[in-house]
């Protein structure tokens, strides 16, 4: 795994987190969010989605529910919970941290 | 979509499926379900985009990733959700198990020795109810687990301070240790099974 995946495998939970934050999605629409917001620079493999949501969902972050629609195949949409929320906040916190300290050695480099 | 399709995104499911060994039917089949739907929608929007079939499936799959790690980290998952599930069942059974053997120890003591006389002192019948707000809070922890723990721990404290502020001891560990167990059981399992939707949704 190259090192620009490794950095998204790590940030998929924050990012997957922040898109339920805006409200109740499936995997797909989720994927297709994080994509779109990035403006394709976040575009992650998709099947690393579902392990990352099983996960948030083991630790109470979120929880799944089948949608039957009628002109669509079933759903499983997934909300925020209130743990989630404050995992949201910690993660944004961690992940801030982690960038500002990333950005200030980054300023010491000599350029290329 | 055609069937050359299907039969593609098909063999690709099945490997994903193939490396979940051993978890239960049912949850093998809600994973592949899920997969199935992304893909397929993945599918739909490039074909919309004016991708033929082919190429369209190739993107979904591709985009997708290797099925033997997708299914391995699913399996990876689901191994934890069973430790977990099984942690948390043995600890409910533990708690209620010892909630009931003390329930019917008080009982069978309440009705082999009787209960005290009126004429015995205040802080007698304190501790009396402080007991029976312990085995209320073991009992109230069936359904309401945090709760019940709080209310058998608290309980404990105060039956506790009473006993300090009578004989300037504290009770005999060995008979709180379990009221103590099962109170703190009670809570470490409503903390570990709390997955309750966002209150403002």
């Amino acid at each position: 795994m190259d090192e620009s995946a490794q950095l998204k495998k790590g940030s998929t939970s924050l990012l997957v987190l922040v898109v339920l934050s805006r409200g109740k999605k499936h995997g797909y629409a989720i994927a297709r969010e994080i994509e779109a917001t990035s403006k394709g620079a976040l575009s992650m493999g998709e099947g690393a989605l579902y392990p990352a949501l099983r996960a948030l969902e083991r630790d109470g972050a979120v929880v799944s529910e089948w949608e039957h629609q009628q002109s669509t195949p079933p759903r499983k949409v997934y909300s925020l919970t209130d743990k989630g929320e404050q995992k949201l906040r910690k993660q944004m916190a961690d992940w801030s941290e982690f960038t500002n300290g990333v950005a200030a050695v980054l300023q010491q480099a000599p350029a290329c | 979509m055609s069937d050359p399709f299907d039969d593609r995104l098909d063999r690709y499911l099945d490997k994903v499926r193939a490396r979940m060994s051993w978890a239960s039917s049912t949850w093998k089949d809600d994973q592949i379900a899920e997969i199935k739907t992304h893909v397929l929608d993945f599918y739909k929007a490039e074909t919309a985009a004016g991708a033929d079939s082919e190429e369209a499936m190739d993107k979904a799959l591709a985009s997708f990733g290797n099925p033997d790690q997708i299914g391995d980290q699913l399996h990876d998952q689901w191994k934890r959700d069973i430790l977990k599930l099984t942690t948390l069942n043995t600890m409910r059974i533990g708690a209620r198990g010892v909630s009931v053997l003390l329930t019917v120890l008080f009982i069978a003591l309440a009705i082999g020795e009787g209960l005290p006389k009126l004429n015995q002192p205040f802080w007698v019948f304190a501790m009396l109810a402080m007991l029976v707000v312990m085995l209320a809070g073991m009992l109230l922890g069936w359904k309401y687990e945090r709760a019940g723990g709080i209310v058998c721990l608290a309980g404990l404290v105060l039956f506790d301070a009473t006993n300090y502020a009578v004989s300037g001891q504290l009770a005999r560990p060995l008979m709180l240790v379990p009221f103590a167990l099962v109170g703190t059981t009670y809570i470490l399992c409503s903390v570990l099974d709390n997955n309750k939707k966002r209150s403002t949704a």
